[in-house]
């Protein structure tokens, strides 16, 4: 079903038309592409949380396993919503990079789960790399909210949304756009869901072998 | 010196200062002592005590660097009573987050490198925080306008050493 919805997004995403606004133009259409990456990312970093406090509760591989493989999800999703956000940033503003308190904030916030994984090489005992780095997942979850959503809202930035630029509220974006941004959304949340559970059945399925 | 180069090299000071006072928290105990902390105590004590400790400890090396900073670099700070509030409740913050990290790395086989990369991305927002909140203290603007980031900074300082306080017992279990 994911794949239905992807390819509509990409075919709309590219051919529909969108309304023009100063400053972004075409490149809202980037809109289409950009935010879904980071609203997945969210869910996918959320769905981890979810996960590593259930194992706490109640210890077992299985829930170890979907923290991780959602939290790699989660990266991933990440890495794409920085990606594609460079590249609207060379169309829109001329460069890859600027230094932008929201785009900074991202990208250390990235690093956080980038650690989570380190944290996990750095264990040897099966158990005990679980319940650490379940802990770990839960403390750094606060200091990601409030490095990616509460930070970049106090501070002027540059990029759509924040400090007077058009950008995400309701009025900038018209009925149609709604529709394609949503199904946007769900087909790319949908599709990271579909690639984690194949991910934790194959890991299942090898450990199950050893 | 510039303000707001003054402003980046201190707190990059004082990031660096609190990470090597803090960061041996757990590792400078005798194996010994160890398991006497696992026996009598309860796991949120110790955590509980460790914070504390590492909290006053980072604020009494903070005044220390403010005095030798301002020793050798003129101070251009305007508000000096807020500047330093900000600062108390910025460097408490890091020691809470850097005494967590420190438990999870002393778990995870005693690697200071790994306390590093692990409370480095953590301590980011509160950093990016204070050097705000500490803008508008060396500007002497007046104070209500930093209210918010310090409310900010506080929050957080209560959320991590809450988190800490509710995870310890899980890690500590091994």
């Amino acid at each position: 079903m994911s794949i239905l919805l992807l390819m509509t997004v990409v075919m709309l995403g590219f051919t529909s038309k969108v309304p023009r606004l100063p400053i972004l133009n075409e490149t809202i259409r980037n809109l289409y592409f950009h935010v879904p990456m980071w609203f997945g990312m969210t869910t996918f970093l959320f769905i981890s949380l979810v996960n590593a406090i259930l194992y706490l509760r109640k210890p077992s591989v299985h829930r170890d396993l979907l923290s991780v493989e959602y939290n790699n999800m989660g990266l991933c999703f990440g890495t794409l919503g920085l990606l594609t956000g460079m590249v609207w940033a060379k169309a829109t503003w001329g460069t890859y990079w600027t230094t932008d308190p929201k785009l900074n904030a991202a990208a250390i916030g990235m690093l956080i789960y980038a650690a989570y994984v380190v944290l996990r090489g750095a264990i040897q005992d099966e158990e005990q790399r679980a319940r650490i780095s379940a802990v770990f997942n839960v403390f750094a979850f606060p200091a990601f909210m409030a490095l990616v959503y509460i930070l970049p809202r106090l501070t002027d930035s540059l990029h759509p949304g924040n400090g007077g630029n058009p950008g995400f509220n309701a009025y900038d974006r018209d009925r149609q756009m709604n529709i394609i941004f949503y199904s946007s959304v769900t087909g790319f949340i949908l599709l990271g869901v579909w690639i984690t559970s194949l991910r934790v059945r194959y890991r299942t399925l090898k450990n199950n072998q050893q | 010196m510039n303000p707001l180069v003054w402003l980046s090299v201190y707190w990059l000071l004082l990031t660096f200062t609190t990470f090597n006072s803090v960061a041996k928290a757990f590792v400078t105990e005798p194996a010994g002592r160890m398991l006497f902390y696992g026996t009598m105590i309860s796991a949120e004590a110790l955590i509980l005590s460790k914070l504390l400790y590492h909290m006053v400890l980072a604020v009494g090396v903070s005044a220390c660097a403010w005095l030798l900073f301002g020793l050798i670099f003129q101070v251009p700070v305007q508000d000096i009573t807020l500047f330093l509030f900000i600062q108390a409740i910025a460097v408490a913050g890091f020691a809470a987050v850097i005494t967590m990290a420190a438990g999870i790395a002393y778990k995870a086989g005693g690697n200071f490198t790994l306390s590093a990369v692990l409370s480095f991305p953590v301590l980011l927002p509160m950093i990016m925080m204070a050097v705000k909140a500490s803008r508008a203290a060396l500007d002497g603007l007046d104070r209500s306008i930093s209210w918010d980031e310090v409310l900010v900074l506080l929050a957080l300082n209560v959320i991590t050493v809450t988190v800490s306080y509710l995870l310890f017992p899980y890690l500590w279990k091994a």
